[in-house]
């Protein structure tokens, strides 16, 4: 499926086991993208994530078509800001999901994504992020993956509303026919689950 | 970080993407104030990462990978215009991703007299649902009486303003829900300038609010 142009890429793959690779071996080909626009690593990031993205665009109700094209315009948006990626900031599938993400907003709703760029001068003058215990970006990312699978049906089934079908949390409720309270608490406790603690601010 | 912060609830759509342009304009403003949200928001968005690297393959068509390689060359999107260059004291004053929907200094806007010390400049956005505005008030106003029938996101950029033991200043983000009917004051000293994000029409409830309401027309 790579065609002559590909190169041959010295990354190694280190597979978690499911058919999913970890985040250094994608690093990895996002680098090797980003400093030397190697087609081979790009092959291996789209074989990994084109068919991810395009069962992404699927579930918010997109033909398989239009899925293609929104993955393939996601892939395109990785090769082109490929040198934006901080992997101290992101692991390479969250970067991806938001790009997929936004992308999704601009082609099925025309609305543009209003986003903060953390390259922006504006924010090397700011505070210091108040992470209190600072954990590595990817084992972060490796953490949530593993006790993903562990919610309950019931929570983990408003994240995918969420998350894959473009659903707030009003758009949930509706759904599946819960108060707006039911829907708020499950989202809540998933996220207590997945350590994204959202408990003490005030509003 | 501000003492004031978006419900987490608006956070989470925020992150999954699912709020209407003119909400994620607020937030999106308030996150460049506030390194505790932005926390927040990049773990939800860590969340949609894992679960992308989760979900169930779909085959793409064979020919996938060489059409997307030919499109590789293809212009990119064009990015955002800022129809004039901003002024120092713009850029000190409006964070980065309200300033492509202004489009030019502060004091050009169209702003539009409403009395009572209070002006307001509507923003553009590309869908309805929304309306969204700047509003400047003089110091030591009152923003007349006002109910709402949806809800009203309000992002402090100076000055600031009481709304009963509440004080709001620049980074805050204050909610109004439909119950609320508020009459907030401005402090002395600065122009307050904040921007206002309404997804439904504004009740009047003040005498004078008939007259100078400045949601009336969503």
């Amino acid at each position: 499926m790579v065609g002559a142009s590909r190169a041959p890429t010295l990354i190694k793959r280190h597979g978690l086991g499911d058919g999913r690779l970890d985040d250094e071996t994608l690093c990895g080909w996002i680098d090797a993208v980003a400093s030397r626009q190697d087609r081979g690593a790009f092959a291996e990031l789209f074989q990994y994530f084109a068919p991810r993205l395009k069962s992404f665009a699927m579930r918010s109700g997109t033909d398989p078509e239009t899925a293609e094209e929104l993955a393939q315009d996601a892939m395109i948006s990785v090769w082109r800001r490929a040198s934006t990626f901080d992997r101290s900031k992101a692991s390479v599938s969250t970067w991806i999901f938001t790009i997929a993400r936004n992308r999704r907003i601009d082609v099925l709703r025309r609305e543009t994504r209003p986003e903060i760029d953390p390259n922006d001068p504006w924010f090397r003058q700011g505070e210091e992020r108040d992470i209190e215990e600072t954990v590595a970006v990817g084992e972060y990312g490796e953490m949530i993956r593993k006790s993903i699978h562990d919610l309950p049906e019931e929570q983990s089934e408003v994240l995918h509303k969420a998350y894959f079908e473009d659903k707030s949390h009003r758009a949930i409720a509706d759904d599946l026919g819960l108060p707006l309270g039911t829907v708020k608490s499950r989202i809540r406790l998933a996220l207590e689950r997945l350590r994204v603690d959202i408990s003490e601010v005030e509003q | 970080m501000s003492t004031y912060h978006p419900a987490p609830e608006l956070l989470f759509d925020y992150a999954s993407g699912s709020l209407t342009e003119g909400v994620a304009l607020a937030i999106a403003s308030h996150l460049s104030f506030c390194g505790h949200c932005q926390d927040l928001v990049d773990r939800m968005e860590t969340v949609g990462g894992a679960m992308l690297s989760s979900i169930p393959e779909e085959d793409v068509s064979a020919d996938a990978f060489a059409t997307v390689l030919d499109r590789l060359d293809e212009p990119g999107l064009a990015e955002p215009k800022i129809a004039e260059p901003m002024s120092e004291e713009t850029l000190r004053t409006v964070p980065p991703p309200l300033r492509a929907y202004l489009g030019r200094d502060l004091d050009r806007l169209n702003w539009r007299g409403l009395g009572r010390g209070i002006e307001e400049s509507v923003l553009p956005m590309a869908s309805e649902g929304t309306r969204v505005s700047l509003l400047r008030v003089e110091p030591g106003r009152t923003i007349p009486s006002h109910g709402h029938d949806g809800n009203e996101y309000t992002l402090l950029l100076t000055g600031g303003f009481a709304d009963g033991d509440r004080n709001y200043v620049r980074g805050d983000f204050a909610t109004g829900g439909p119950d609320l009917d508020h009459s907030p004051v401005t402090h002395m000293g600065e122009t307050c300038l904040c921007l206002v994000v309404l997804d439904a029409p504004t009740r009047l409830t003040g005498p004078i609010g008939r007259f100078l309401n400045p949601f009336r027309r969503f």
